[in-house]
């Protein structure tokens, strides 16, 4: 009973999360090799105009950039998480909104109301980075901690689906041999390259 | 199966499926540590309070007369310090820089897993003094996390990243075959349908709100 509960729990929680281990499997391979794919990262790529309007807004005079930033994307629709700097002569403001598949960055001038939307075209490379990256609690917007909650369970399942695999293998009298070989070579390596590297 | 045992065919899945089986167990297994220290190590960034970010005392490795030429600050400083590790001892990669105030300093850094060696030289004092930092779990953990690239020397360094690509081709590997395992499962499909379901349109959903 107790054995086919580990079972169905490796099983149905690797279903459940396999979308996440294949992008951070797949993040990670284009993070290892960075190199190869430099003309796709996320600097260099191009802004592509989408939109562009006249936005008639007053701001006090202690108004943080991350306030109206969030003011400008509760106008435009486009709630979510953001990061908002001003130009020192205190005239433009930029918000680049972090959107998962297509980041957008919004240009707004403070003394002329004009603001300008700009979209990054979908490349495959910074995506799967930004995706890897996204953690962490503490946002303002369901999306983010509801991710962050995501990669918690994700942390959670790799610990269970561990010590459902040792718990499965340990069953398995007949891999118990070759299988202690295998896991111990593995830990052997792991240690030595921890100790000399 | 029929009175004169498995077809061909039979055979054939038969053989594949105990193929599959075993090279998903084997291959956890020998992976095991990394992907754990995966999980394990993720906990740093997704909860960054949880941690205390102080840095670690350093020991005093040594604090000796160098008096040697002082290198252009603005120029090559690796063969100085090359140099200098070299008569320290000390080997393996590093980064060096230099500070120009009244004074020239450089400072070497030697990072490994394990410890975080700061070696520098003064242009006044003329004194190579190398301090080290013990062990510190949380940097352990973000190394472990982060370490990737070939872009450092040494056979062992660059054995890291290679086994790091090594363990996402497995990982990807672990979910083809845990599918098709699940999928032979007959009983099991329905459910695993709905959690494979489900999870999926939450993923999508969340890039799509993000």
């Amino acid at each position: 009973m107790f054995s086919k509960f580990i079972r169905q729990t490796h099983m149905y929680l690797a279903l459940l999360l396999a979308p996440w281990i294949l992008l951070y499997a797949l993040s990670t391979l284009v993070m290892n090799h960075r190199e190869a794919f430099r003309l796709n990262f996320a600097t260099r790529l191009p802004w592509d105009r989408e939109s562009e309007q006249v936005l008639p807004m007053q701001f006090s005079a202690g108004a943080t950039p991350e306030f109206m930033g969030e003011q400008i994307l509760q106008i435009l629709h486009l709630d979510g998480n953001f990061r908002a700097t001003l130009s020192e002569d205190k005239t433009t403001l930029t918000v680049f909104r972090s959107e998962a598949i297509s980041p957008r960055r919004i240009t707004y001038s403070i003394t002329n109301g004009h603001l300008l939307v700009e979209r990054q075209p979908f490349v495959t490379q910074p995506f799967l980075e930004r995706m890897h990256r996204r953690r962490g609690y503490g946002g303002s917007f369901v999306a983010d901690n509801g991710w962050a909650v995501s990669v918690d369970a994700v942390i959670v399942a790799i610990s269970l689906w561990v010590l459902s695999g040792l718990w499965m293998w340990w069953e398995l009298k007949i891999t118990r041999l070759t299988g202690g070989v295998v896991a111990f070579s593995g830990v052997a390596l792991f240690v030595t390259l921890i100790l000399t590297s | 199966m029929n009175a004169t045992g498995p077809t061909i065919g039979q055979k054939r899945r038969i053989g594949f499926e105990k193929i599959n089986r075993r090279t998903h167990l084997y291959s956890g297994l020998f992976f095991l540590p990394w992907f754990l220290f995966y999980g394990l190590s993720a906990v740093v960034f997704n909860h960054p309070g949880w941690f205390d970010s102080a840095e670690v005392n350093r020991k005093l490795l040594f604090d000796r007369s160098y008096p040697v030429e002082c290198p252009n600050p603005v120029g090559d400083l690796r063969p100085f310090a090359e140099r200098a590790l070299r008569d320290s001892g000390l080997d393996g990669q590093f980064v060096v820089r230099s500070q120009d105030f009244d004074t020239v300093t450089i400072v070497i850094i030697q990072d490994r897993f394990l410890s975080n060696t700061m070696i520098t030289w003064n242009s006044a004092s003329r004194r190579l003094t190398a301090a080290r930092s013990g062990l510190d779990w949380r940097k352990l953990l973000i190394k472990i996390h982060t370490r990737s690239g070939f872009e450092m020397p040494g056979f062992l360094r660059n054995l890291w990243p290679v086994i790091v690509d090594v363990i996402q081709v497995a990982m990807i590997m672990w979910i083809a075959s845990g599918l098709y395992m699940w999928w032979h499962l007959k009983r099991y499909r329905s459910w695993g349908l709905a959690a494979l379901g489900c999870g999926s349109a939450l993923f999508v959903a969340f890039l799509l709100k993000l």
